[in-house]
């Protein structure tokens, strides 16, 4: 097998699993699957999800298996970065969830079902969440229960309910518990009130009790029987469910970003076009905006049709870009929720089953605007550290220097001691010259703040 | 109880199934409430 290498996060499903073959994306699907391959796309189900953007589109291709059991090869669409559930703000998962339980229900009146509901199996295209997974369905067995109830409460409904009821930043558990937040556990994490939720009080707190009573005895489904009628009903009890958490992105970080920078509102101007300029030249094909907040600098790549990640660390700012992007409708603008200075480490099996950020890069341009002072002052990373960093992420990179003293920075120092001797602007480029050679840069009109166009040397 | 389920001595799934059943009945009463309360209006705009 030249050139081709079998992505392992996939390694779980005996229905088959992705491969990389010279660059392109392939998934194959066993022989084990064919009959619920077939199925899937002789029903009409495919055509209905892919028609409604549901489920990703694939076409069937000639080439050869990865292994000897391969039915058949497809090619999905491209997704331009994969991201993952602790990545995502309220909103994002909660999309997530309930494009999860539609695509169940159409299933349904296809005959079919969704066999597991991981949120690892969703994505975010054009703006959207779709499924990803096209092997995740199996022939609807008559009276059988919902083989991806317990999943689906575990990766979806508990996280939410965390998130809403007791603390948005709840979502990290995804990160420790990588099949889910346990239901024990998010019962007894959950505030009292949450037992007044139906949704809640029935499929986390019961659920979990429920689990622990079987837990050592022997269970015998065969003679029991859970209708159609049934599952609408329980699929329908979590769409509400669902429906009915909500988070308000308040008391954020930054609040009013433009309000607590020192620009004049000719600078953001200037700003803007300098970036715009920067980003032109470079052509990328996608871009990272690393403490992008509310999106205001990604959009000036997003709007060139170019895919574009917008990171920040405050859950409230990537909620605010995910619903303006809901709103109007933006397509290759994706926010995710990073924190730079313990971004998202591999995970699972092997350290396999998700990558890292800097697995997952690099990009083809880098943006970092006022970012520099938390990075180096509130964190103490050493700008040879920062540089390091930036240079494993991307290609090019446009990063912005604030001077020591700026009011921003002299505001991160107002109540600590000033370690920061080495803090100049020389010293930086110094750092930074070590990875990147510096193409061009700009100062700011009616600031000593400097915008700079890197591109990383080899390249 | 962690601990169990990553050795697979508890298997959550089964427990998960088991509620499923049980919640059934209660999922069958309310989709027949729906189905009576949906009969009614009908009825009435017929009227």
């Amino acid at each position: 097998m030249d050139n081709s290498k079998k992505i392992t996060a996939s390694f779980r499903d005996p229905a088959g699993f992705v491969f990389l073959k010279h660059g392109v994306l392939y998934r194959q699907v066993n022989n084990f699957y064919a009959r619920d391959y077939n199925l899937l796309m002789q029903s009409g189900l495919y055509e209905e999800l892919a028609k409604k953007n549901l489920l990703i589109a694939h076409k069937e291709v000639n080439e050869a298996g990865f292994s000897p059991d391969a039915y058949k090869i497809i090619q999905p669409e491209f997704i331009p970065f994969i991201s993952y559930p602790y990545e995502w703000s309220f909103s994002e998962l909660k999309d997530a969830a309930l494009l999860t339980l539609r695509v169940q229900k159409i299933a349904l009146r296809f005959g079919m079902s969704l066999k597991d509901a991981s949120s690892y199996n969703i994505q975010f295209k054009d703006g959207r969440p779709i499924l990803i997974d096209t092997l995740s369905f199996e022939k609807y067995r008559e009276n059988a229960p919902w083989a991806a109830y317990r999943q689906f409460c575990q990766h979806f409904l508990a996280p939410l309910a965390l998130m809403s009821l007791k603390e948005i930043t709840l979502n990290q558990l995804l990160r420790i518990h990588i099949d889910g937040i346990p239901l024990d556990l998010a019962s007894t994490l959950l505030p009292k009130r949450s037992w007044f939720k139906p949704a809640l009080f029935f499929h986390i707190h019961m659920h979990a009790k429920g689990q622990r009573y079987f837990s050592d005895k022997e269970v015998r489904l065969e003679s029991k029987k859970f209708s159609r009628v049934s599952l609408s009903e329980l699929i329908e009890s979590l769409r509400i469910g669902i429906s009915s958490l909500y988070w308000e992105p308040k008391g954020t970080e930054w609040g009013d970003y433009f309000g607590n920078t020192n620009y004049s509102e000719t600078a953001i101007e200037e700003k803007r076009d300098i970036v715009s300029k920067f980003v032109s030249l470079i052509q990328p094909k996608l871009v990272w905006d690393v403490g992008a907040n509310d999106g205001f600098f990604s959009r000036l790549s997003s709007s060139k049709n170019i895919p574009t990640i917008a990171f920040d660390i405050d859950p409230a700012a990537v909620e605010k870009n995910y619903l303006a992007i809901k709103s109007k409708k933006e397509k290759n603008l994706l926010p995710l929720i990073l924190d730079l200075t313990n971004p998202s480490p591999s995970l699972g099996w092997n350290n396999k089953e998700s990558a890292s950020l800097i697995e997952r890069g690099p990009a083809d341009l880098a943006l970092a605007l006022a970012l520099i002072h938390h990075l180096a002052i509130s964190n103490n990373v050493p700008f040879s550290m920062v540089a390091d960093f930036f240079s494993k992420i991307c290609k090019a990179l446009i990063i912005e220097f604030i001077p020591k003293d700026d009011s921003q920075v002299q505001r991160l120092l107002r109540n600590r001691y000033d370690l920061f001797g080495s803090y100049s602007k020389e010293n930086f480029k110094e750092a930074f010259e070590n990875f990147f050679s510096i193409k061009e840069f700009y100062q700011i009109p009616g600031s000593k703040r400097v915008i700079y166009l890197m591109k990383k040397r080899g390249q | 109880m962690e601990q169990l389920r990553a050795l697979g001595y508890v298997d959550p799934g089964a427990g998960s199934s088991m509620w499923q059943i049980m919640l059934a009945g209660f999922f069958g009463v309310s989709a027949r409430i729906k189905k009576f309360f949906l009969r009614r209006n009908s009825k009435d705009q017929e009227d």
